[in-house]
């Protein structure tokens, strides 16, 4: 209880530096608590929405491949099942939609949902804007249109809207309602709704549908009842996936899992600058009371009281931090929800995860941060009670702790880069022994770093400043772990920028198109038969027999995009394009050049095509083959559709051209749940075979580069678009737009590092204002010998410089070493060896940026002391150094 | 009928600092032995050994030889958590700046060795109020040390210093950070605990005057002790300060001074004078 009193007793007395550290942890708290709950609130939206569409829903039956419809014999059959209540039937296919001129009325597509009986759907039942939902027969040709639909189209109810057809004008409807939706997700999913028959009827697909939601008697087995419907792949014509709402929420899960996990990741940034910045305020406390703490063990306090003491103090601002931190998050949370709410349609939910998280982390990293003070303190001997001055760290001490760094930083390379290791072991191992050894390394070589910089740095900042040299001679150094804790939590939001910008763009530069590809990409959202695109040819401008058709399939699941960056879980999964062979890769009979250039790192270009043609082989990429560590003549095994487990022989091992990114670009829902990062190359006829694919989704397309090839993609855009509601781009460009959307993703993540740098610029507060505390006698002797106000103010400054520059300095290589780990990383996780690429401008926004905040925090100390009266510096004494 | 321990018996006390040719001897062979109730100053020259020699009979620092018993136990054999735990229960400590905690009250200064130590809540509180009362300060109790004067200050930490009841308290220049009235004041609280309360003391100081209101005035010399002065034979300060000056210049004798307290105790074996 006396050691509790005595850490109160200790921070009443320091308020400003207890509140700026109390201010730093709530801050990093907020973070978390406001990123976690933002991303909860717009969890608790999708859900609402996964409710809203699967909880009515016991079963929900769709075609493995998107592309399939299951025949209407299916439902038939189930609906004489005793254990079915009811069957709702829809079929959903993607087009534009146009005017009755066949004029587009937005360039992006919509999703069209043809429905038996609006009456048993959700979205039937929702109360309408305006207008009513069509009863059949007599409202055949028309169609009820989500909100968002009607305000990007401008539609209202009695307009007429049409769908492009293949032969003659389009077809037209009647908007008789607008059904409202939640506007969070009218960008992802704009719907239309129309008669099932209507539906059929346009898109060909005739007495089919595409999605089955089935409502089972009270007590029915949901999972009995999928196994006994599961194999009628007779009635239904495709294979079937069968899902529940539990397995509904738990792909969902698991396509969010790496966003979730960012989430709590941005915010840990922002508490480890907040550890450091606890880490300082308990050094300097130590080091100021050396006299005191001696007082209390001369007296009897035993030394695990006064480490107590230290770690007490810690936790207690730590705790009261991560109260304040909570409330704040959560205002800020309220504060986003009021002003967002089309964002928060759910309100502001809390992440009680983001709120464990915050509080038990600060806790933790209060604790990791008060050890070494603790340990200081316990070490304080009795005999300090009886000095005047206090003691100026060991050489000893620092030597030792520079040699620990040193080789606790080694341990996560080691872990990294030693050959033949298991790769789930070398990753968990890296996330949790090397990262926190490294960091921890990092943090015990700052004070060598600190002497070793100092007197370098400090004749310069002095001369530029226009003070006397001798002046800045100890500057940091007299306060070595309180300037090492600050630093180190400014090192942290700048490596944390370094990392994201450095390892981000490393792995986007990794991405080059060959030399040799099509021009443009055709993507059809109705899926069409390869023979139809020979309309394509007939466009002026597009190279004769240049359409490549390209079936994609996933044979197992992976992760999702965020793996690219977090690298969180290793993909188990692949993108196999199916390609015409001799279109793709060349002929020699007759002779034909490729249309995509192939960089063959095993095998070659002649044998692998020639085998792609007579058998089940693959080419796959150079990352599918450093991960799964098979090359040519090696077999893989891959669940198909139809034919289950068949092996596919390797024929060749390519440089990865990126193909799977453009194709995903193009179809947000299968990019969330199947995202890979190898991919293979197998013949169209191997995955029609085994996969059953019919009709085609991607296409791509050689242009007669003689014309302007921005006007030819126009062109072609306009032809097929309006024909099969085609999509169609130049693919150098949509390179260049994702690479421009990627690199926006690395600038919003960047901003999480920026709040970790400003919440140590309450540290450098703190360090500043301790630094003029300790040495108030000291300028008060230069004040009386004749130091002026202006160069009092100056020498404060240049403290702040100088942490601000050694801060930048070992961010930067701080950064550097933990990108080279990143990107050796992703060559273990994901068998990608992204080449260094450094972006200079970002880099020097970030020291910039960590130069100009400590300057700003340390204004305040410096005009105050400056200011002060001399007499008054004097007081203070030698005892408060 | 028990022998009791002294409160305090240096032996043979030897510390050295540096190493190598840069080497001092900062005592060499001090024998000291001090008795119940006695008062003690130990008076020296900056640089004469004074305080390393109160720094070792607190058992804040180790000596290089020899021996300290407090109470009969030897600090020189104690590790130390158990030297902490001794100090705690059976020294009492007056610093020069009086060290206390500036957010504690005079009150909860004086209670802290008895907080480390577990003593019950009441225990503290009655024993507290008494000790306040006891110097003067019951009124002053809730005060902060910055509401309270230099002397008030050095009372409090004599109160703290006395609240465990030790064996010894050992104060190092107690008067040093105080003017000449707030000196006198603390000199005579010390005093009067000695003759009513027969509080053990030895104190270092380098000022006669402070020097006089001991019993016994012990002169220390680059690390030796040189001379003992039964202070009720020297007419006032100024003679104190004569003696002192001499011992300062080299006048005064390295041998023993001899002290009829010697003819009680067994002597430890030593080379120079004991006290």
């Amino acid at each position: 209880m006396v050691i509790l009193r005595l850490a109160i007793a200790n921070l009443k007395r320091t308020k400003m530096r207890a509140a700026l550290t109390i201010g730093a942890v709530a801050a990093a708290v907020s973070l978390v608590v406001v990123i976690t709950s933002a991303f909860a609130s717009l969890q608790q939206v999708a859900y609402s929405l996964l409710d809203e569409y699967y909880s009515a829903v016991d079963v929900a039956v769709a075609p493995t491949n998107n592309a399939d419809v299951i025949h209407m014999d299916l439902v038939r059959a189930m609906e004489k099942d005793d254990r079915v209540n009811e069957v709702r039937v829809s079929l959903e296919v993607s087009s534009l939609m146009v005017d009755n001129k066949g004029n587009r009325l937005a360039p992006w597509p919509v999703k069209l949902r043809g429905l038996r009986d609006p009456a048993q759907h959700d979205a039937g039942r929702r109360a309408l804007a305006s207008g009513h939902w069509f009863e059949m027969p007599a409202d055949a040709n028309s169609v009820v249109i989500g909100e968002g639909v009607a305000a990007g189209m401008k539609l209202k109810v009695g307009d007429m809207v049409g769908l492009p057809r293949l032969e003659g004008g389009p077809v037209m409807f009647k908007v008789i309602g607008i059904v409202g939706k939640p506007d969070v997700l009218w960008i992802e999913l704009p719907s239309v709704y129309m008669p099932l028959k209507e539906l059929q009827d346009w898109s060909g697909y005739g007495d089919t549908a595409s999605l089955l939601e089935i409502d089972l008697k009270p007590e029915v087995d949901f999972e009995a009842f999928v196994k006994d419907w599961e194999t009628r792949t007779d009635l239904a014509g495709v294979p079937l996936k069968f899902k529940t709402e539990l397995r509904h929420k738990g792909a969902f899960d698991q396509a969010i899992v790496g966003v979730r996990i960012l989430s709590y990741l941005g915010g840990a940034i922002a508490m480890l600058a907040a550890a450091f910045i606890i880490f300082s305020t308990l050094a300097m406390g130590v080091a100021e009371r050396s006299r005191l703490l001696g007082m209390l063990r001369a007296i009897g306090a035993v030394k695990v009281q006064v480490g107590q003491l230290v770690v007490i103090e810690g936790m207690t601002l730590s705790m009261v931090g991560a109260g304040l931190g909570v409330a704040l998050g959560w205002y800020w949370t309220w504060l986003l929800a009021h002003h967002y709410p089309d964002l928060f349609i759910a309100g502001a939910v809390l992440s009680w995860g983001g709120v464990i998280f915050s509080v038990s982390g600060s806790l933790v990293a209060a604790l990791a941060a008060s050890l070494i003070p603790a340990v200081s303190a316990t070490g304080v001997s009795a005999l300090e009670a009886m000095t005047v001055v206090a003691r100026p760290s060991r050489a000893k001490t620092i030597a030792v702790c520079a040699i620990s760094g040193l080789l606790l930083m080694s341990i996560d390379h080691i872990i990294v880069f030693l050959p033949h290791m298991e790769q789930e072991v070398r990753l968990w191992t890296h996330l949790c022994l090397g990262l926190p050894t490294l960091m921890f390394g990092m943090f015990l070589l700052t004070p060598a770093i600190v002497l070793a910089v100092e007197p370098l740095l400090a004749p310069i900042i002095a001369r530029l400043l226009f003070i006397q040299p001798a002046l800045l001679r100890q500057q940091l150094s007299g306060g070595l772990w309180r300037t090492a804790g600050t630093v180190s939590a400014l090192t942290v939001g700048l490596a944390a920028l370094v990392v994201i910008q450095v390892h981000g763009r490393s792995l986007l530069g990794g991405w080059k198109l060959p030399t040799e590809f099509p021009d443009l990409v055709l993507f059809s959202p109705l899926g069409v038969d390869p023979k139809a695109m020979d309309a394509v040819e007939s466009v002026p401008g597009v190279k004769r027999d240049s359409v490549l058709p390209i079936a994609l399939v996933s044979p197992q699941l992976g992760t999702n995009v965020i793996t690219l960056f977090g690298m969180m879980q290793r993909p188990n999964a692949t993108s196999m394009f199916g390609v015409d062979v001799d279109k793709a890769l060349g002929a020699d009979d007759p002779p034909r050049d490729p249309m995509v250039g192939l960089e063959f790192k095993q095998g070659d270009l002649v044998t692998a095509r020639r085998r792609l043609k007579e058998e089940r082989s693959v080419i796959i990429t150079e990352e599918f083959y450093k991960l799964k560590g098979i090359g040519v003549g090696d077999k893989i095994k891959i669940n198909t559709t139809l034919n289950g487990e068949v092996e596919y022989t390797v024929v060749g091992v390519i440089r990865s051209i990126g193909a799977d990114m453009i194709a995903r670009t193009f179809n947000l829902e299968a990019e969330m749940e199947n995202w890979t990062i190898g991919s293979m190359l197998t013949s169209l006829e191997n995955v029609r075979r085994d996969f059953g694919i019919t009709k085609l989704h991607l296409f791509m397309v050689n242009l007669d580069t003689a014309d302007d090839k921005g006007a030819i993609t126009k062109r072609v855009r306009e032809a097929v678009g309006e024909k099969f509601g085609l999509l169609a781009a130049d693919a150098r460009r949509l390179k260049h737009g994702i690479d421009e959307g990627l690199t926006r993703l690395i600038h919003m993540l960047s901003t999480v590092a920026l709040a970790a740098i400003a919440v140590a610029s309450l540290g450098v507060i703190n360090t500043i204002m301790a630094s003029v505390r300790s040495r108030q006698w000291q300028l008060g002797v230069l004040r009386s010998i004749g130091l002026t106000r202006g160069s009092m103010l100056r020498i404060v400054l240049s403290e702040a410089i100088l942490i601000g520059l050694i801060a930048s300095a070992k961010g930067i290589a701080v950064g550097m070493i933990l990108s080279n780990i990143g990107n050796r990383m992703s060559e273990v996780v994901a068998g990608y060896d992204p080449p260094w690429v450094i972006p200079v401008t970002p880099l020097i926004v970030g020291v910039s940026i960590t130069l100009a905040v400590t300057l700003f925090a340390s204004i305040i100390p410096a005009v105050q002391v400056s200011r002060a009266d001399t007499l008054n510096l004097l007081k203070a004494g030698r005892s408060s150094a | 009928m028990p022998v009791m321990s002294k409160p305090l018996v240096v032996d043979n006390v030897v510390k050295r600092f540096g190493r190598g040719d840069g080497q001092v001897v900062a005592l060499d062979r001090i024998c000291f032995e001090v008795d119940h109730g006695d008062f003690v100053a130990v008076m020296g020259a900056s640089g004469s050994g004074k305080s390393t020699l109160l720094h070792l009979m607190a058992g804040l620092t180790q000596a290089d030889g020899g021996h300290v018993l407090v109470n009969g136990q030897d600090l020189t054999a104690m590790n130390d958590k158990r030297l902490t735990l001794f100090r705690r229960e059976h020294i009492g400590l007056v610093f020069q700046q009086f060290n206390l905690i500036p957010t504690l009250s005079a009150a909860e200064n004086v209670a802290l060795p008895l907080r480390f130590a577990g003593v019950a809540e009441k225990t503290i509180q009655e024993r507290v109020a008494t000790m306040l009362g006891k110097l003067g300060l019951g009124s002053r109790a809730k005060h902060r040390p910055d509401a309270l004067s230099g002397g008030e200050q050095q009372r409090v930490a004599i109160g703290r210093a006395l609240i465990t009841n030790p064996a010894v308290v050992l104060a190092d220049e107690p008067t040093g950070n105080l003017d000449s009235a707030n000196s006198d004041a603390i000199c005579r609280v010390l005093r009067e605990l000695n003759e009513t309360d027969n509080v053990t003391i030895v104190m270092v100081t380098h000022e006669p005057s402070v020097g006089m209101y001991a019993r016994r005035a012990v002169f220390i010399r680059d690390g030796q002790l040189c001379r003992t002065v039964d202070t009720t034979d020297v007419a006032d300060a100024a003679a104190l300060g004569v003696m002192y000056q001499e011992v300062l210049s080299g006048g005064g004798s390295a041998a023993p001074t001899h002290d009829a307290r010697d003819d009680e105790v067994d002597r430890p074996v030593s080379e120079t004078a004991d006290v």
